[in-house]
């Protein structure tokens, strides 16, 4: 019998250099799921619907009542905004007599690419700087790349805070840098105009951060009033992928039904990783379940309807993601009639901004195809310029906050009219419905279907 | 529970997705001593490339054996891989099946992505109602191919020179190579079905989603079966696959245990795995490295 010498052999060193080679893999590997979970969250709060096409739909503007800063900032002392979060009012970062310089971390490489975000971003920046800027002034606009990497991300943001010094930040959509920096911004007293923001409600009580869109809380509630009222549902389920966001999302659900007296009904949460529906459907026809609402991801949603299909079950259907083409594809014949919530107005809408972006969007970036997500940086962008527009020449990142707190009313043709105050950012609780129909989400109604009017 | 006839099929279906895992697990295992921990991220590389062909319009009759051809060279990387490493210790290649799951399941989420893939079913919609619960035809097709394939490879291993020529040099390599029989070549033929076998479960029981861990962690499941079935024996393999959908279905099927329902299978799996490593020795297990 030899001895094994214990230095370690040729062998032995490729062996080990493979095996730290495959742990490296592994870490970048991790980074990456937690970077897709960011683009889940990010997808399912901008309700970036339209991947299909969407027919039927060609609304007129409604009035704009816009913002009136002149009306006077707001008091933070009644908001709940401490004092030292308050940026001075003269605090004119970023601000010179020709330029105002602006910025984002937008995520452009790596596995969640947003770069239509910073397209649309850019082709509203290029088009106003275009007609001579806002108030004389030419916006100058510093975008970074996270590279899905949160070191390098908090690295740019901190760049463009303390070295490039911006005024605020526009259309920002770096989902893992964004968490992670919350607290750095408050700090700085950066205003953000349009996010891809994490987590639940208390984002939109930040008083720098004003996301234009809803929480996720609301957006289950439209989905709950809808299953009761408007579907008559009798025995409504609704099963929530295990996931922060969507749970929230669940919970507005329950909220709505409890609200509106809806007594008897069936909540699952299903696992995120390979969830196994048929148990679950052969239980919920069995209770009588008649209305189901999918609060999953593409991949879930197609796994409950394949269930559902194989098992003979056709309950009445909404989907979150049902708009998705893959579900659509591959979700059987269960797709069709399945009710789709939308959280903003269709790009192909005839709104005259819808029009103005599509040309932008032609003139500037002509080989974008994916026109909805390319709005989440094309509409923030536009009220930021269309609100700092309105405060004339005396521009300081204090009086742009208590602008876009004041505005009231406020209508920029993507989402319904909308007020904002310190300490409540959220839009309008409002949505479209559609109904997938010969394998095309259409839209069912031209208004706007409010949660409480 | 509400009722035990469609919890018993339901066993009966999830168990052959087990059994089908385990067939290639204890093919490598028969042939060339090293245990596969990479068995189930090889079947998820099979099925994400012929999820990505279907995509490219590709009909899935002709997707599917471009992917298995793919995980037959997968194979003959892998035996050649190995090879500098037949003489060391068995540990030192259960570490590089270790590295080759950790390489491919991140190489799989690089070029893929995590997010699940859609994978579609070599099989029509529709199934089979049996008392009260349609057993669906991609899963009736599961069923048949496992035992098809039990059954082709006993005989194959018992009536063929290669399958007995894999059996010889599973029991003593040195001895093999005497009485003139390519060991080389013989493993790489081994690695290349065991390849093919990942593949084929990876294609077939990916449908309609799966995403990059689950199916490389289904090598948990394919291990207790394939332990049940003492790593060597293939149609010991399939029952314990069956024993093993039963003991995870039934109990998720309880209503107490409803809300922990997906953690149940890697659990069950994971105590029948201790257990019977506890009971049994593994030279009790090598001793029967010559079953079919």
């Amino acid at each position: 019998m030899s001895r094994r010498s214990p230095r370690l052999s040729f062998r032995d060193k490729v062996f080990f250099g493979a095996l730290a080679f495959s742990l490296l893999v592994n870490v970048w590997a991790v980074d990456s799921l937690r970077t897709e979970v960011a683009a889940l969250r990010q997808a399912q709060r901008s309700g970036s619907v339209g991947q299909v096409p969407i027919g039927g739909d060609d609304l007129q503007p409604l009035e704009s009542t816009g913002a009136d800063p002149a009306a006077g900032p707001t008091s933070p002392g009644a908001t709940g905004v401490r004092a030292a979060d308050v940026p001075a009012a003269t605090d004119r970062t970023g601000v010179s007599k020709g330029t105002i310089k602006i910025g984002a971390v937008i995520t452009q490489s790596g596995l969640a690419d947003q770069t239509p975000i910073l397209r649309g971003l850019s082709a509203w920046i290029q088009h106003v700087n275009a007609a001579g800027g806002v108030n004389g002034r030419k916006i100058e606009l510093i975008v970074e790349d996270d590279g899905t990497d949160t070191s390098r991300g908090s690295a740019a943001l901190r760049k463009l805070v303390e070295n490039d010094k911006i005024f605020a930040l526009v259309s920002e959509c770096a989902p893992l840098t964004d968490a992670q920096n919350v607290e750095y911004l408050r700090k700085k007293g950066v205003p953000v105009i349009g996010s891809c923001v994490l987590g639940g409600e208390q984002f939109f009580k930040n008083p720098y951060q004003f996301p234009l869109r809803l929480t996720m809380g609301s957006m289950g509630r439209l989905v709950g009033k809808y299953v009761a009222q408007d579907m008559a549902a009798v025995k409504p389920a609704v099963i929530q992928l295990d996931h922060e966001l969507l749970i929230e999302m669940g919970d507005g659900v329950v909220a709505q039904w409890k609200k509106m007296g809806v007594k008897d009904y069936t909540v699952e949460t299903a696992p995120v990783v390979n969830p196994n529906f048929t148990p679950t459907v052969i239980r919920m026809r069995g209770e009588g379940v008649d209305n189901v609402s999918l609060l999953l991801d593409t991949a879930s949603t197609i796994r409950f309807l394949q269930a559902a299909s194989q098992q003979g079950w056709n309950p009445k259907l909404v989907g979150v993601v049902g708009y998705d083409e893959e579900v659509i594809r591959y979700g059987g014949a269960q797709v069709e009639g399945m009710m789709v919530p939308f959280y903003s107005q269709p790009v192909r809408g005839s709104y005259p901004i819808m029009k103005q972006f599509r040309e932008d969007m032609q003139r500037y970036y002509p080989g974008e195809q994916r026109l909805e997500l390319a709005n989440n940086g094309y509409h923030p962008a536009w009220v930021f310029t269309d609100v700092l527009a309105k405060l004339g020449d005396n521009v300081t990142r204090r009086r742009l906050i208590d602008a876009m707190d004041g505005l009231t009313n406020y209508d920029d043709h993507v989402i319904p009219p909308y007020t904002l105050r310190p300490g409540n950012h959220e839009t309008v609780r409002a949505c479209k419905w559609a109904v997938i129909k010969d394998a095309r989400a259409q839209v069912v109604s031209t208004d706007w279907y409010y949660l409480e009017r | 529970m509400r009722s035990i006839g469609p919890v018993l099929i339901l066993g009966l279906a999830t168990g052959s997705i087990y059994a089908l895992t385990a067939l290639g697990v204890v093919i490598v295992y028969k042939a060339t001593g090293v245990l596969n921990f990479a068995h189930g991220a090889m079947g998820m590389v099979a099925a994400f490339l012929f999820s990505s062909l279907t995509r490219q319009a590709i009909p899935t009759l002709l997707a599917a054996p471009v992917a298995l051809v793919f995980s037959a060279a997968l194979g003959v990387a892998v035996a050649y891989g190995l090879r500098p490493l037949r003489r060391a210790p068995r540990l030192t290649r259960a570490i590089f099946m270790l590295g080759l799951l950790a390489l491919l399941q991140n190489l799989a989420t690089a070029i893929w992505g995590i997010r699940p893939r859609i994978v579609p079913s070599l099989f029509p919609s529709g199934g089979v109602k049996i008392i009260g619960f349609v057993l669906g035809y991609d899963q009736v097709g599961i069923i048949v191919i496992t035992l098809g394939l039990v059954g082709g490879l006993s005989a194959f291993f018992r009536y063929t020179k290669l399958g007995v020529g894999i059996r010889a040099v599973s029991s003593d390599q040195d001895a093999a190579a005497l009485q003139g029989i390519n060991v080389t070549r013989i493993t790489v033929v081994a690695w290349v079905l065991g390849s093919v076998l990942a593949g084929i479960a990876g294609i077939l029981i990916s449908t309609p989603a799966a995403d990059a861990f689950s199916l490389t962690l289904l090598v948990i499941q394919a291990f207790a079966a394939a332990l049940l079935g003492r790593l060597v024996s293939l149609p010991a393999t399939f029952v314990g696959g069956i024993v093993l959908g039963l003991l995870t279905t039934v109990p998720a099927s309880l209503e107490i245990l409803r809300p922990h329902a997906q953690v149940i299978p890697p659990v069950v799996s994971f105590l029948l795995i201790v257990g019977i490593l506890m009971l049994r020795s593994e030279t009790s297990l090598i001793a029967r490295g010559n079953e079919a």
